[in-house]
């Protein structure tokens, strides 16, 4: 239980306005971008590392399980807080704290937002790379713990790639640091670990990023097919070719005629399926992988291939692309969004997979995803206020997530565990593969006070009904 | 099974495996670690016999002492404790290979140069690169950490591993990661694994994700006359829409280590700028970067092909120069790293100074004698170098060293910041101290 003094305590540390505990006030942190919800005690936003230690040391001396909150857009339910339990939130630590040109690396406060400090860095000539489909929203904190990926994650890695070291709070206030300005270090890889533990290590108070150059000459494609099926042979015929390029996203019809419905991104509404491709590079590179990928769209049935280099061309292809999550609006007050990642030669076996689940359970489901990467984003569409519709979700979400498993894939590629697939990891780990993955845990918090009840199988939720009137899914994926 | 102590540990070593995997006491000595003797030693044919290996060590409270080629095994302070070597070579098959997933799995004793053969086949490459890669395994390659003169491009041995399965110190056999490409399920065991020096678990197979090879490989050597002349001509290609894959810049003395360089003299640097990819874009490169560096270079030299793929593969092994007494690996932001080029220890000889100035990391080499050195003044000279390092926002460690030095000082360095979660880790994953005890960071 928090009493009221661990409350008065904190006050103490924050100030009376940055300990959150009405209720009405506490109704934004009860849900992230996912399905599940719970009501935290209380919320109390740091303004330095020195007040986030004091603050996870009094919880940890309570005994009351504390949450990390980045900008709630999670789509896993890693930042739903147990009843009871202290979310902490930073937007009071939301400075980017220095670029260093010459090693290429930015110091950021958790708070800061992942656009952001990718605008800023392109005032040097730089950029952070990860860009989940978010990143208007999220933040690098939450970034850190879910090991967030996005588009371009294909050709630059996904999160934990470009994470050098990090300053965090263990469960008992500890402050340790992870990683160093280098990037090889001695002893195990605790950085490495740290980034994707969904907060249950730690919580990030400072993270040094690395910064990749902007390339000399991008170039983007929309390769436009009548099916789905040879949308996905073109997939495999460009990356069997050795291109892997900057990013390769597809797009299906249903969500082509939602985005088309909301802005024109340039998408033809009668396609069955688009493709998204970006190379980067030299110009001589960009030139030569450009006829190659152009040839390999029309070997594979390309209706039509269209092809954007000014900024403001590649960004409306883009747009299409990053709002399409909010597009489904108009389709259905709510979505479900799964995750999973099969081989990338399995891809058009995973999509008739999707459809037929579609027929077979009567669920709307659109399909925008990381194509190159096999991430795949079954996206469902429907009205939480229909009697039974989310269990009729949830049901058809455990049949996609089996038949991921079944084809050599996994759960999740970028979203994470969290609550939601919890009870599925024995579908690709263990008794024994999620023991070993505890005794990490074992090592970074001795006591399960952080996070507590995600990740791994434990029968508990979190979340009752989804409330009638308001929507509950996220806006992003 | 009775967990009864064997009179010789050999004995009942061979009932668990068959003669086949168990080495002649004649030939213990090539499994010495410094001065260190197994007391006997192991070569399981298969997973079966290697977990059987692990659940007897741990009935008899064994240590073991795992490696593959050997190529690294001066890696890591003494042994803590008397224990049996487990050879893992003879676990090397290729388990699945999928060019077109851009996928392979691989048993652990799998050498370097056989996996990049297998893929070169297919046009894939690795980036997993260690010094005599035809013996080099992959389980001993991750285990030690190690990464070569691509990695400010392609990154750490640790960001290709996506799925892994290792024997625990009970003998059990757990997986981690998967066969895809992406993958947030659960926590990632592969970074912790790798980079462990075996401290943890013995790696059984590993998977990697793949890039598509290099159409040609080039390299621009060139010689400039000082130290800041060639800082600069690296800081300055660095900054171009064509730096290259890696960069590296090297003193009289390291360049004199690698046969194919042409000599200079001091204070004179030679740079290199490593080169990969489609075919036009490295003729791009080569020629804007030996336009750059003419103006400032006393000389440009083009490579193309084998003399550039000879020159990757030099660079690569020079950290593992077989006459080398002593070899210091130091890490450090880019900015930081040529700090070391000016370095001078009262009590050391100057070095050979081969520095990685993209990624930001240095190996300082001597060939020097020093049995009639103190060993505790050449520790101490040594440690200053790890101070130096750590305020360089870094770390140094003694990859090799005369042994009577060893015991002197902590090859790793001092504690890091996050000790006493990694003796957690240890404790959590290895309890009875009996998988390589002594050897890693803090005398995990």
């Amino acid at each position: 239980m928090a009493a009221p003094d661990l409350l008065a305590q904190l006050r103490s540390v924050v100030g009376d306005d940055y300990v959150i505990a009405h209720p009405e006030d506490l109704l934004v942190y009860e849900y992230d971008g996912s399905v599940d919800r719970s009501m935290p005690r209380a919320v109390v936003l740091p303004a330095s590392t020195d007040e986030a230690s004091q603050v996870i040391a009094l919880a940890y001396q309570a005994g009351v399980p504390v949450v990390g909150r980045g900008s709630g857009t999670g789509l896993s339910g890693g930042a739903i807080t147990p009843p009871d339990g202290l979310q902490v939130a930073f937007p009071r630590m939301a400075r980017i704290l220095k670029i260093d040109t010459l090693n290429r690396t930015a110091l950021v406060e958790p708070g800061v937002i992942n656009l952001d400090l990718d605008n800023y860095a392109r005032k040097f000539g730089l950029r952070y790379a990860p860009d989940p489909s978010s990143q208007r929203a999220c933040s690098l904190g939450g970034n850190v713990a879910e090991n967030a990926g996005g588009p371009h994650c294909l050709a630059y890695g996904t999160t934990t790639n470009h994470v050098i070291g990090m300053e965090v709070i263990l469960e008992d206030g500890a402050i340790v640091n992870l990683g160093a300005l280098a990037r090889e270090t001695v002893g195990y890889d605790l950085r490495g670990a740290f980034v994707g533990s969904e907060g249950t290590f730690g919580i990030a108070t400072k993270i040094l990023v690395r910064l990749l150059p902007l390339p000399e000459s991008v170039r983007t494609f929309l390769g436009i097919f009548a099916d789905i099926d040879s949308a996905c042979t073109a997939v495999s015929a460009i990356i069997g070719h050795g291109i892997i390029p900057a990013a390769l996203e597809m797009i299906d019809a249903l969500s082509i005629r939602a985005v088309q419905n909301v802005t024109d991104a340039g998408y033809p509404n009668d396609a069955g399926a688009v493709l998204l491709i970006e190379l980067e590079g030299l110009h001589e590179e960009v030139d030569e992988l450009s006829a190659e990928v152009e040839a390999a769209l029309w070997d594979t049935g390309a209706a039509d291939v269209r092809i954007a280099e000014a900024d403001a061309e590649r960004e409306r292809l883009w747009v299409g692309r990053k709002t399409a999550f909010g597009a489904f609006g108009a389709i259905a007050p709510n979505y479900y969004l799964v995750d999973g990642v099969v081989p990338r030669t399995r891809l058009t076996h995973m999509l008739r997979k999707v459809s037929e689940v579609s027929h077979r359970y009567g669920i709307t489901i659109a399909n925008v995803f990381h194509a190159g990467d096999g991430n795949l984003h079954p996206c469902m569409l429907f009205d939480a206020r229909e009697p039974g519709v989310m269990d009729n979700a949830m049901a058809a979400a455990a049949e996609l997530m089996a038949e991921c498993a079944a084809l050599g894939g996994t759960l999740s590629g970028e979203h994470g565990i969290g609550l939601e697939k919890k009870e599925f990891m024995p579908l690709v780990y263990t008794d024994d593969d999620m023991a070993a993955m505890q005794k990490v845990r074992n090592a970074f918090a001795p006591d399960n006070r952080l996070n507590p009840g995600k990740i791994f199988p434990d029968g508990s939720y979190y979340h009752p009904a989804p409330h009638p009137a308001r929507h509950t899914a996220g806006l992003y994926a | 099974m009775s967990p009864t102590v064997p009179r010789t540990p050999s004995a009942r070593l061979s009932d668990l495996i068959g003669p086949d995997g168990t080495v002649h006491p004649a030939e213990l000595t090539r499994y010495d670690i410094g001065p260190f003797t197994p007391l006997a030693a192991v070569r399981p044919a298969d997973r079966q016999e290697l977990t059987a290996v692990l659940r007897w060590a741990a009935q008899t409270s064994t240590a073991v002492y795992p490696s593959g080629g050997r190529t690294q095994i001066d890696l890591g302070n003494p042994p803590a404790k008397p224990g049996i070597a487990l050879d893992l070579t003879r676990l090397d098959r290729l388990v699945d290979f999928q060019p077109a997933d851009l996928t392979i799995s691989a048993e652990a004793g799998m050498t370097i140069a056989r996996l990049h053969d297998i893929l070169a086949q297919d046009g894939k490459y690795v980036p997993i690169s260690a010094p005599l890669p035809s013996r080099a395994t992959i389980g001993g390659t991750l285990a030690a950490g190690a990464s070569g003169p691509l990695r400010a491009a392609y990154g750490l041995p640790r960001d290709w591993l996506i799925g892994i399965t290792v024997a625990d110190a009970n003998g059990v056999l757990t997986n981690a990661g998967g066969k895809v490409v992406k993958n947030v399920t659960g926590y990632d065991l592969n970074r912790i694994y790798t980079g462990s020096l075996g401290s943890l678990a013995v790696t059984v197979e590993t998977t990697f994700k793949l890039a598509p090879a290099s159409q040609e490989l080039a390299a621009v050597v060139a010689r400039f006359p000082n130290a800041p002349t060639a800082i600069h001509a690296a800081q300055t290609l660095q900054n171009q829409h064509y730096a290259p894959l890696g960069l590296h810049l090297l003193n009289h003395c390291a360049a004199a280590a690698i046969p194919t360089l042409p000599p200079i003299d001091a204070p004179e640097f030679t740079a290199i700028a490593l080169i990969g990819g489609r075919a036009s874009s490295v003729r791009r490169r080569l020629h804007d970067t030996a336009a750059l560096w003419q103006p400032d270079a006393l000389s440009v030299a083009l490579l193309q092909n084998d003399p550039a793929s000879d020159l990757i593969a030099a660079l690569t092994d020079l950290p593992a120069h077989p006459t080398a007494t002593l070899v210091v690996r130091v890490n450090a932001p880019p900015s930081e790293i040529t700090n070391f080029f000016n370095f001078t220890e009262p009590h050391l000889p100057p070095p050979a100074l081969a520095a990685d100035v993209a990624f930001g990391g240095a190996r300082l080499l001597w060939w020097d004698d020093f049995t009639a050195a103190d060993p505790r003044i050449v520790a101490a000279a040594l440690q200053n170098i790890q101070q130096s390092a750590i305020a360089a926002g870094g770390s140094a460690v003694i990859e090799r060293c005369p042994h009577p030095v060893k015991p002197c000082l902590d090859v790793w360095g001092p504690p890091p910041s996050g000790i006493a979660v990694m003796r957690r880790l240890k404790a959590q994953f290895d309890p009875a101290g009996i998988l390589n005890p002594g050897r890693f960071v803090g005398g995990l």
